[in-house]
This record gives C-alpha cells, sequence and structure tokens, in this order.
C-alpha cells in the first residue's frame, strides 16, 4: 500500500487553485487516481475529486491531456 | 481497526494546530455587515484576446456590478494570462481574475446572469465560503504576506507605484500580480515521493481495469 499519510492530516480544505497538489493524485491522462492507489482517506480523497473538478472547470487541469487527444 | 491509543493522541494533537472552529466561522477580518452576508469567491476567465484596457475595464465592470448591488469587494487578485488545459471557444489562452467578496445570496444569481451574457467572460467559478475555507484563505494570505516579507525585500513598491512608474517608461501592461506558490515543505516531498510511486503503478492498473471493461 502507498502511503501518504501526511497530507490529508494537514489539509482540511482542498483548495482547487493549487494545481501542484491536484496534480500528484492524477494519471497521465489526467485521470483522478483511484484511492486504492493513493491510499488517501476516503475523506480527503473526496475533497480532492471536488477540487479536481472545480479546477478543470476553470480550464486549469485537463478534462482529457492533451497527448491523449 | 484496531484501538491504538498512540494513533488516538497524534491524531489530537494535529488537531490542535488548527484554530478551533468559532460560532462566527473566523470572520473577525471582515467588516461587521449584515447577518444575512456570505462570503464568496469568484474565479473567472476573461478572454484574452482583448486588450489590456479592455481587459482592466471588464474587471472594474464585474466589480462595479457587485458593489453596486450591494456586495463588497474584499479583494481582487488577477493572476493574468495563463494557458488554458483545453481549449474554450477556441481560445488557448485566458486571464484569469480570483476575486472575494461578501454579498447576500440574492446578488449571485444576478451576478451569474450578467457574466454569463457577457461574451468575454469565458468561464466562471463562484463559491460561497464556509468556516474551513475561510480560514484556510487566511492561512493564504498570511502565508503569501510572510513569503513577500522574506523573500522580495528589494525595491517593491506598492501597487499603485508600481503602475505609474510603468506608464512613464510607457511599458505594455503592469505585470499582474503573481500568486506565490507556498513553499513545499519536507513532509510534501516525501508525499510527493510516494505519489510518483502511486504513478508508476498506475498504468498498469489502469490496462487491468481496461481489460476486465
Amino acid at each position: 500500500m502507498t502511503e501518504s499519510r501526511f497530507e490529508p492530516d494537514q489539509i482540511d480544505f482542498v483548495d482547487y487553485k493549487d494545481i501542484e497538489l491536484l496534480k500528484r493524485y492524477l494519471n497521465e491522462q489526467g485521470k483522478i487516481l483511484p484511492r486504492r492507489i493513493t491510499g488517501v482517506p476516503q475523506k480527503f480523497q473526496r475533497k480532492l475529486t471536488r477540487a479536481v473538478k472545480r479546477a478543470r472547470h476553470l480550464a486549469m487541469l485537463p478534462f482529457v491531456a492533451d497527448n491523449v487527444r | 481497526m484496531r484501538y491504538n491509543p498512540e494513533k488516538i493522541a497524534q491524531k489530537e494533537k494535529g488537531n490542535r494546530a488548527i484554530p478551533a472552529r468559532r460560532k462566527d466561522g473566523g470572520r473577525d477580518f471582515i467588516s461587521q455587515g449584515a447577518m444575512s452576508e456570505n462570503t464568496y469567491e469568484i474565479t473567472y476567465i476573461v478572454n484574452s484576446v482583448l486588450g489590456d484596457d479592455q481587459i482592466n475595464n471588464l474587471v472594474g465592470r464585474v466589480a462595479k456590478f457587485i458593489e453596486k448591488e450591494g456586495g463588497n469587494i474584499i479583494e481582487v487578485d488577477e493572476w493574468g494570462s495563463q494557458r488554458l488545459a483545453y481549449p474554450i471557444d477556441k481560445k488557448r489562452t485566458g486571464y484569469y481574475v480570483n476575486a472575494y467578496f461578501e454579498a447576500g445570496g440574492e446578488l449571485i444569481a444576478r451576478l451569474e446572469r450578467a457574466l454569463t451574457l457577457e461574451d468575454d467572460i469565458l468561464r466562471f467559478l463562484t463559491l460561497k465560503m464556509d468556516a474551513v475555507m475561510l480560514r484556510h484563505y487566511e492561512e493564504r494570505k498570511e502565508q503569501r504576506a510572510r513569503e513577500k516579507a522574506e523573500g522580495v525585500k528589494e525595491s517593491v513598491p506598492d501597487k499603485e507605484e508600481q503602475v505609474s512608474a510603468v506608464a512613464e517608461q510607457a511599458e505594455p501592461s503592469p505585470a499582474p500580480k503573481k500568486k506565490v506558490k507556498p513553499e513545499a515543505s519536507a513532509e510534501e516531498k516525501k508525499v510527493e515521493a510516494s505519489a510518483e510511486e502511486a504513478k508508476a503503478e498506475a498504468p498498469a492498473e489502469d490496462t487491468k481495469a481496461a481489460d476486465q471493461a
């Protein structure tokens, strides 16, 4: 199992503006990594998902990565 | 999960770092207005094909609209032109503006309608800020202030001076305020490393999933 146990403890709001953080939880295609791979708590994964979707709406993250299109 | 007193103690310790939630939602940095007022965050993308004065005009117009309709602007932060992650209306770049304001809930519908009608606003996202977000906003602001104080001590006049200086030199446009990324702490880096590991695993997992589907 991967252990990214630090982050969720420190962050209680995942900001859609913090794309550097969000990018760590995406694969090359721009898909959100499942929890079984990220290993983060469910709560954090939900916050992450919401933030990623907001960032996508504002074209700060791709829906589909350029190299796939 | 098994009962682990150590872990629980650690968790509690971690929680203590976060300021306790207050009844007023930590709103002391906002002027005390009517109780029905909420704080909102809005980010919108302006067509960057426009000239600088047109963009400034539009940004000013949005701010004026909020003020006129009874809102109270806290901060306007222009991120400047950025590349879009995907084209919107066949445009590959956009001028991002991020603003915070207080207003009653009725304003939002009117504001969003006005923004939709505006052809040069490509996208917008309005969020109502709850206590957690307000706290996050304050922390971010503090961090930015701290970094500014530490890092850029050399001649950084305040914004107005900068603008006039630029005008004198007849340079193209005042450089948009850039948001400073918070410095990655050691712990964050550690996480990054593990995230990369996860990434390495990812493709294999993906193909497996695809096969099953």
